[in-house]
């Protein structure tokens, strides 16, 4: 049994913050470069899997899947 | 029967008796079926063989057609089929199997009771199923492929405006001549709408299922493929939709395999089409698929459309040049398709750089690209729309649901906002959410204006919005009001609440963020939500609300403990009863409360409330095996609530049930049993009647009452169908006891489809007591198809759950199954020391719990080469088990004895212990019982029957001697597969060099109590050949006889 952990998930293009709500309770950042970064509170493997599967679902491009 | 009496096909001509008027009839004519209609029987001569037809009433009602013929002595019989058809090719490729097929698969299938409609040709009639025919058909009432949702198979109509993109029908085409054409990407870029658009075109027919996430059971899944296969030729489909119709469940490689021979007789292409396959998840039906794109029959061809690659071997058909795929970047609009669309399709004139930009922003994304078109017809400046849309970062869906909303009047704009965090949408629901009054006007408009809504019936009275769509509005009032999302969410409660919908009013509840709300709901309902069984639903609920409003809720408490206990959990039960007592203000010394004077809540509810928390203290201490605590809560329950509370009932009546069962009283407990399913039955506590009904099938099945056991899990069944309520918890069960019923009849195909449901089933509620035992049928059904390293590895996943919940009595049983399986791998090292570690006690309890681990004790040292004290050890258990009534264990004990016995060279009490167990055993079908004990209970069944029939020694029945040959029968199949397996996989070990492929085949049949003739027929060699094969193996393992050889055999592990 894997435990949560945090992790900081990139995607392409700006996100309203609006979004947070079907994103397990994840923050919604925004960079300068005009990415978005979700990040927050703990996930377990299957919580975050259904992060990447609704970043998936809505066609938003996945930079990068970081562990913090 | 004279020829000329009897109406006879030649060729494909039918040749009636004189006195009939028409003389003859082309078979496949309308005069054929006209006649057939009215034809009892007909003779067929045909190249390949010859065979008599005769008409046969089924049960259910209808006929079908079934040819009989009598073949090198034997009567050979196979199913042809209904009227329809019976074709030249049905009769001649009927006439061919029945000729062909070698004589052991025909002999002695007994006759299935009437109900067959299932195919015998094609799928072979094994010995394996032979005494499990009864079962299977009295297991039959499981209707497990129920109602096809006919929708499903249609293929979406192609609205209107869409696009032609010839350049990806062509690839669609092309991929015909492929086995697999795979449509991968994400939402919104038209996979659909593309393949329908093809699918409307193509030259081949084409067969459609959109898949949803109930299809990854593996049975419903093949079920909508065979019918959509069925709705594109009928005629060839017929017997495998009569499979799948077929009262019986089949099993998954019987239904891809009769489709895959089917699939071969098809002259044409045929395509056949797999929507939204990225729902699926289930292993089986990507092995499934596997299997058939392996076995690809010519002229079929698939396509499948997911957001993500599916488990299939790609790489190896892409290698293979066997794929054609179109993905994310294929389907993006090229700026022609996006031109076209622009221009051709949403009339709109735009200049190739404004399509440019609009085409390099959404990345050809059909469904942005679509949003922009809605948002262009509404604005004045295209150019501007488009300059400042190119020049934004913002996310696609962002953006352009901004400006279509900004473009609808305020009063639209409002209503999509609202909502938008509704799953489903009617009118009564949006008025009470919006305060609007015209919301089927409002939902009619939005349908109308293409605003992505979608009607989800055909009353127009449920509506939702495209899931991208409402995905955006949603997140758009979350940024822009997030305090209105909590109203509205309360108010979406509300009336959900008013409808009776609880489960969404308590979602919406909780999104709203008032516990108070939820909580209120939870509470009211809680009788409900308990009679439903919907415990994981409560435990989740629960843990949402924070600790201190559960806890003022002393009816919320006890709900909560009453899910936490009905899941195993009994320390958190527990934990929340302490805060019941303690919000009662009653202190508790285990059996009795002291309750002070003017505590808080009516009497009557206290009381209630007492007597609910003496019931779950009573199931709490029953799962811990204290069960005199458990009696003594019970009755305390029942005392606090005489005549009220069915559940209370329920708890006492159970308890009573395990008493009486640890004293070893069977009788009583499966009475009490009995009790407690009708009390819960009766007051609908289904979750708790099922629970109820399989512990008395179970307790039915250690008595020994293997029939009455399979029909109480039957009537379980046909209660859960009868059940209309939705879901409830505790499904798997009958199913992994049925599984465990069926592997004693040795039929290892359905008893390996029950026991994966039960497990399916079981893990979806979390329930280990279920998945547990599941899991040791499926490991049994491995070892007896001989992969013993199989078996091992499931009863190590099994042990490692079983630890991880702490049931450590299942722990004992796997490692119990354990320790046979090493014997049976001849690993006595491991076994020796099992027994030396366990510290076990042969003079210990010798009580049911600990039954199979004694015998799996017995068994090390019958293997060990110490039998006395084997017999010792069984002769106690045989007299614990017929003490407590335990027919099942006294059966079991006796086989065991018998080997015990004939190790010690007692062979006359060997056969006369071995005949009583026979005999207990015959009327009720067991066969794993002694098959599973292996070669030396073949060779003493073998002296049995033989000498049984010259009348010395023993005596048997002639029942008892056809069910003795019906068990060789059974060893005899199995050590042959053995062999095959051995040859096949190439793993031979030192011994196996010693004697050829041909002497190990015969070594084993001789091991199975073959007689040298019957080899002889077997292997197709004459006697001699046989005589000279023995004469071989007896000199290579330095054998005078018999037994000498078979005991070398064993030594060298060539058995």
């Amino acid at each position: 049994m894997s435990k949560p952990e945090t992790y900081e998930i990139r995607v392409e293009s700006y996100l309203g913050i609006g979004w947070s709500y079907c994103f397990e309770g994840l923050t919604i950042h925004h960079e300068e470069n005009g990415e978005t970064v979700l990040a927050g509170p703990c996930l377990d493997q299957s919580a975050l899997h259904g992060v990447l599967a609704k970043i998936r679902d809505l066609n938003l491009k996945l930079i990068s899947v970081k562990r913090t | 029967m004279p020829r000329s009496t009897t109406p006879t096909v030649q060729g494909n001509v039918l040749s009636l008796p004189k006195d009939e008027q028409n003389l003859s009839i082309i078979v496949g004519t309308p005069d054929w079926k006209a006649w057939l209609g009215t034809a009892k029987k007909f003779s067929f001569v045909g190249t390949r063989g010859t065979f008599t037809a005769r008409k046969e009433r089924r049960q259910r009602g209808g006929w079908y057609w079934k040819a009989y013929c009598t073949y090198e002595g034997n009567l050979r019989r196979a199913y042809l089929g209904k009227s329809d058809a019976l074709t030249v090719e049905r009769l001649n490729e009927i006439a061919g199997a029945l000729t062909e097929r070698s004589t052991e698969d025909w002999r002695g299938a007994p006759e299935p009771n009437g109900s067959d409609d299932s195919p015998s040709v094609g799928s072979a009639i094994g010995t394996s199923t032979l005494l499990g025919w009864e079962l299977r058909d009295s297991a039959s009432d499981v209707q497990l492929h129920t109602s096809l949702v006919t929708t499903k198979l249609l293929r979406p109509l192609v609205r209107p405006n869409v696009v032609p993109r010839p350049r990806l029908e062509a690839r669609l085409e092309s991929g015909v001549q492929c086995k697999l054409t795979l449509v991968s990407a994400p939402a919104g870029f038209g996979k659909t709408t593309l393949l329908s658009c093809w699918s409307s075109q193509t030259a081949s027919p084409v067969a459609w299922v959109s898949l949803n996430a109930s299809d990854n059971d593996p049975l419903r899944f093949w079920s909508y493929v065979v019918a959509a296969l069925h709705a594109l030729c009928p005629d060839l489909f017929e017997q495998a939709l009569a499979l799948l119709n077929s009262s019986q469940r089949p099993s998954i490689e019987s239904i891809v395999t009769m489709l895959i021979n089917t699939l071969v007789t098809v002259t044409g292409d045929i395509v056949l089409v797999l929507d939204d396959y990225h729902v699926i998840e289930s292993l089986a039906v990507h092995k499934g698929l596997t299997f058939l794109l392996e076995q690809m029959p010519p002229h079929l061809h698939l396509v499948i459309a997911s957001r993500t690659d599916p488990s299939l071997p790609l790489a190896r058909l892409r290698g293979a040049g066997e794929l054609i795929e179109l993905r994310d970047i294929d389907l993006s609009m090229t700026a022609e398709e996006t031109t076209a669309f622009f221009t051709g399709v949403m009339r709109l004139d735009l200049s190739p750089e404004d399509i440019s930009v609009l085409e390099k922003r959404t990345e050809g994304w059909p469904v942005g690209l679509q949003l922009a078109a809605l948002s262009l017809q509404g604005s004045e400046d295209a150019h501007g729309f488009i300059k400042a849309f190119g020049g934004d970062h913002r996310y696609v869906l962002d953006y352009l649901v901004e400006e279509v909303l900004r473009q609808q009047s305020e009063n639209v704009q409002a209503f999509l906002l609202q909502t938008s965090l509704l799953d489903r949408l009617s009118a009564s629901l949006c008025e009470a959410v919006t305060g609007i009054s015209h919301g089927q006007a409002m939902l009619e408009t939005l349908e109308r204006g293409n605003l992505f809504t979608v009607p989800l019936d055909s009353d127009r009275h449920w509506y939702r919005f495209h899931h991208l769509f409402s995905g955006a509005l949603r997140a758009r009032l979350q940024e822009t009001d997030a305090q209105l999302v909590t109203e509205l969410h309360r108010k979406a409660c509300l009336w959900h609440a008013e409808h009776g919908l609880i489960t969404e009013a308590v979602n919406h509840a909780l999104a709203a963020k008032d516990l108070e709300l939820a909580g209120h709901l939870i509470e009211q309902n809680a009788l409900v939500l308990l009679k439903r069984g919907e415990y994981i639903m409560i435990i989740d609920w629960m843990k949402a609300l924070p600790g201190d409003s559960v806890c003022a809720r002393p009816h919320l408490c006890s709900l909560y403990a009453w899910a936490l206990v009905s899941t195993g959990e009994l320390d958190a039960a527990e934990a929340w009863l302490q805060k019941i007592e303690h919000r009662l203000g009653v202190t508790a010394d285990r059996i009795s409360y002291v309750v002070p004077e003017g505590s808080d809540g009516g009497f009557l509810d206290t009381q209630q409330m007492l007597a609910d928390v003496f019931a779950i203290r009573a199931t709490i201490a029953s799962n811990r095996g204290n069960v005199r605590l458990a009696l003594s809560l019970s009755r305390r329950a029942l005392e606090l609530s005489p005549g009220r509370e069915a559940i209370v009932h329920n708890v006492v009546a159970r308890n009573q049930g395990s008493a009486y069962w640890l004293s070893g009283d069977a009788d009583r407990a499966s009475k009490a049993f009995g009790e407690a399913a009708f009390i819960s039955w009766e007051a609908g506590y289904v979750p708790q009647a099922i629970v109820n009904f399989c512990d008395l099938a179970g307790i039915q099945a250690v008595e020994g009452q293997l029939h009455k056991a399979a029909r109480t899990y039957k009537q379980t069944l046909r209660l859960m169908a009868e059940q209309r309520s939705g879901s409830f918890a505790g499904t798997g069960a009958p199913y992994v006891g049925m599984g465990w019923l069926l592997y004693e009849w040795n039929d290892l195909d359905a008893a390996t489809c029950y026991a994966t449901k039960g497990i399916k089933l079981g893990e979806q509620d979390k329930l280990m007591e279920i998945v547990l035992p599941g899991y040791g049928t499926l490991a049994r059904v491995k070892q007896a198809r001989g992969d013993i390293d199989g078996a091992l590895d499931l009863i190590e996943e099994a042990e490692r759950l079983a630890r991880s919940n702490h049931l450590l009595q299942h722990v004992t049983r796997l490692s119990a199954f354990r320790v046979r399986l090493w014997l049976t791998q001849h690993n006595i090292d491991a076994a020796i020391h099992w027994a030396e570690t366990s510290g076990l006690r042969t003079d210990g309890d010798l009580r049911y719990r600990h039954e199979a681990t004694f015998m799996a004790l017995a068994r090390v040292r019958l293997a060990q080469g110490r039998p006395s004290e084997a017999a010792d050890l069984l002769g106690r258990l045989l007299e614990a088990a017929e003490r407590a009534g335990r027919g099942g264990s006294v059966i079991k004990i006796l086989a065991l004895q018998s080997l015990v016995l004939q190790a010690q060279g007692d062979r006359k009490e060997a056969l006369v212990v071995l005949r009583r167990a026979l005999s207990l055993a015959q009327p009720e079908g067991y066969v794993r019982t002694f098959v599973d004990l292996g070669a030396p209970m073949a060779a003493l069944l073998a002296s049995f029957f033989e000498l049984s029939s010259m009348g010395s020694l023993v005596t048997a029945s002639s029942a008892l001697a056809g069910y003795v040959q019906c068990l060789l029968t059974v060893f005899g199949s199995e050590l042959m597969k053995c062999q095959y397996k051995v040859g096949s996989n190439g793993q031979v070990g030192q011994g196996r060099d010693l004697l050829s492929e041909r002497e190990l085949e015969v070594m084993r049949l001789i091991a199975a109590g073959w007689s040298p003739q019957k080899i002889g027929q077997e292997l197709v060699v004459s006697i001699n050949t046989v005589k000279s094969h023995i004469k071989s193996i007896y000199s290579k393992l330095d054998a005078h006889s018999g037994t000498e050889a078979l005991a070398r055999a064993r030594e060298l592990k060539l058995l």
